[in-house]
């Protein structure tokens, strides 16, 4: 029923959510601007390598004690070694909850426990990790890598699950009537139709991965190191940034703050631009 | 290969990754039981969940300021987490122009995978010098500036997951309910509100989650101090924070070390109690 009023009504909401929603955008709009505007000042190369020849740097022959370079690769690393360990485990065993997993006792009590960790804090897997780095081999890039891999499970086979769950079921019935066995189906039927979803899942987990601190604190991560070896201990980006911000001794060295926040944030989105063209591009092929 | 033999081999090894899976999540879960409840060996739980003084040299194990920090900040954040992100919600799933949405898509995806380290950044360089010098609230570090931070951390995770849900509202009940003659708040308000409320729930449990258990965000703007607020401009510290600033200065195996697992499991509680809240709320809007 319109009267006059609910007209009026429909127009304060609406302008009400205009307002919030401009509101946002512009906030979030004007904290980049004032990163980005922080950051030129101390964005040259010698932020990147010290004062040492780039070139010899990328080559491994000089080591740079000032440069982020360190730290960029230590990023690199570990989020890549985390993903490695996580991924085959994560993907299988979400399939094994969307396509064989039945209402009984123990796969309930399965999902429920994945739940709770997928909301544990960062903190409790860097406890883990750090009683297994005392016992083994020290804190390194291994230890820190599994640690992570541990964190970031759950989401990957929340992910995998509910992009497996979410396809229509006729061709999963399709594929079964016209005499595929149940590897086939999820092989060549279910897998690359829930690959795009699949793929935000990882997205969110690389995230994770690359950002976090408290993990990468107890396990692996040190104010400096020049190498990434397995059983060293590297240099994150992320971690980087919370000392530079908690324990900087002077304004100039805040500005190295800045400088570590917008590469950061620029080395996520390029990874996570370079997921959602791929995403773009199958999603592409699918259409029928 | 048989086709047979190809399936039992398959579904083995997925199994086989399951049963890993879980192996990981109840040997965390194992692991901080063990360590939680040796604390109370040594202090009564009365006095560890009631205890409004926390200071070791003294033997006082009180966490109850650092219980009701979380619990405030939880609903100081749903209070402005809530409305905002469903308002964007709403303008996204009805009333952006299509070119426009698709942008607004794309920056809240970026901004759900960049790490909770430069939320944390940007709120202690830039919220609260804001609250400290043109506010004149000392010391700035506050449990409003922790709200806000976690606010707009968790808003690109609840509204694309309501967008999802409002997208999916069936046309026929939209369409039915606007030739009717609704204005199209109304038809917002009487169809697509209704029919997403198990969505909405979801996305704000999942997005509740990431905020209790955020640390390093929250340690960079809450100030820390372990007591209980009197206003939402006094310095607080959380669980996870807690558990934070503890561990680094801890012995391996004494009262704090226990404590901090015990925290910990305060924290797995919360979530828990979250969670059965939801599905109460779920169960009730599904019997109406």
């Amino acid at each position: 029923m319109v009267n006059k009023y609910s007209k009026i009504e429909e127009k304060l909401i609406f302008f009400l959510i205009n307002t919030i929603m401009w509101g946002i955008f512009s906030t979030i709009a004007v904290v980049f601007i004032y990163l980005f505007i922080n950051s030129i000042g101390v964005l040259n190369i010698n932020f990147f390598f010290g004062e040492v020849n780039p070139l010899d740097v990328i080559f491994g022959i000089k080591p740079t004690y000032d440069g982020i370079w360190n730290a960029i690769l230590g990023t690199l690393s570990i989020v890549i070694l985390s993903l490695i360990f996580s991924t085959p485990i994560g993907i299988l065993g979400g399939i094994y909850l969307s396509e064989y997993s039945k209402n009984n006792l123990i796969d309930n009590l399965i999902k429920i426990s994945i739940n709770l960790l997928a909301g544990l804090p960062s903190i409790i897997f860097g406890l883990f990790g750090y009683i297994i780095a005392v016992k083994t081999f020290g804190p390194c890039l291994l230890v820190g890598a599994l640690s992570l891999s541990i964190m970031v499970l759950p989401l990957i086979l929340k992910g995998t699950e509910e992009s497996f769950n979410s396809l229509p079921k006729t061709y999963k019935f399709s594929s079964y009537a016209i005499g595929a066995s149940k590897w086939e189906t999820i092989r060549y039927v279910l897998f690359p139709m829930a690959l795009p979803n699949l793929l935000s899942g990882l997205t969110l987990a690389m995230g994770r991965c690359a950002g976090d601190v408290a993990v990468v604190m107890f396990t692996a991560a040190s104010i400096y190191s020049p190498s990434i070896g397995l059983f060293d201990r590297i240099e994150t980006l992320p971690f980087s940034l919370y000392i530079f911000a908690m324990e900087s001794p002077s304004p100039d060295s805040l500005n190295n703050a800045y400088g570590i926040a917008i590469i950061l944030i620029l080395l996520i989105s390029f990874l996570f631009v370079c997921v959602k063209l791929f995403k773009i591009k199958k999603l592409s092929k699918l259409t029928y | 290969m048989n086709k047979k033999i190809q399936d039992l081999i398959t579904a083995y090894i997925i199994k086989i990754n399951s049963i890993i899976s879980i192996f990981i999540c109840g040997a965390i879960l194992i692991f901080l039981l063990l360590n939680g409840l040796m604390l109370f060996k040594y202090v009564s739980p009365i006095d560890f969940i009631f205890g409004s003084i926390w200071n070791i040299n003294k033997g006082y194990y009180g966490i109850l300021p650092m219980i009701i920090g979380t619990i405030l900040l939880t609903i100081l954040t749903l209070i402005m987490a809530v409305p905002i992100s469903l308002s964007c919600a709403i303008y996204l799933s009805e009333l952006a122009p299509f070119k426009l949405k698709y942008v607004f898509e794309i920056i809240l995806e970026t901004l759900t995978v960049i790490p909770s380290v430069i939320y944390g950044f940007v709120g202690s360089v830039l919220l609260v010098p804001i609250l400290r010098n043109d506010f004149n609230i000392n010391p700035g570090y506050s449990l409003f500036a922790a709200s806000v931070v976690l606010t707009i951390m968790i808003l690109p995770t609840i509204t694309l997951l309501s967008k999802d849900t409002f997208q999916s509202v069936p046309v026929e009940l939209k369409e039915g309910s606007l030739s009717l003659g609704s204005t199209k708040w109304q038809m917002i308000k009487g169809i697509i509100l209704p029919h997403s409320i198990n969505g909405i729930l979801s996305s704000i449990l999942l997005g509740l989650s990431r905020a209790i258990g955020e640390t390093m965000a929250v340690v960079m703007v809450s100030g820390n101090w372990a007591i209980i607020p009197k206003s939402i401009f006094d310095p607080i510290r959380t669980l996870p924070s807690h558990i934070i600033l503890n561990i680094k200065e801890c012995a391996y195996n004494s009262i704090v070390y226990y404590a901090m697992f015990a925290t910990s499991l305060f924290i797995v509680l919360f979530i828990v109690v979250l969670v059965i809240i939801v599905e109460y709320l779920k169960n009730k809007e599904e019997c109406k």
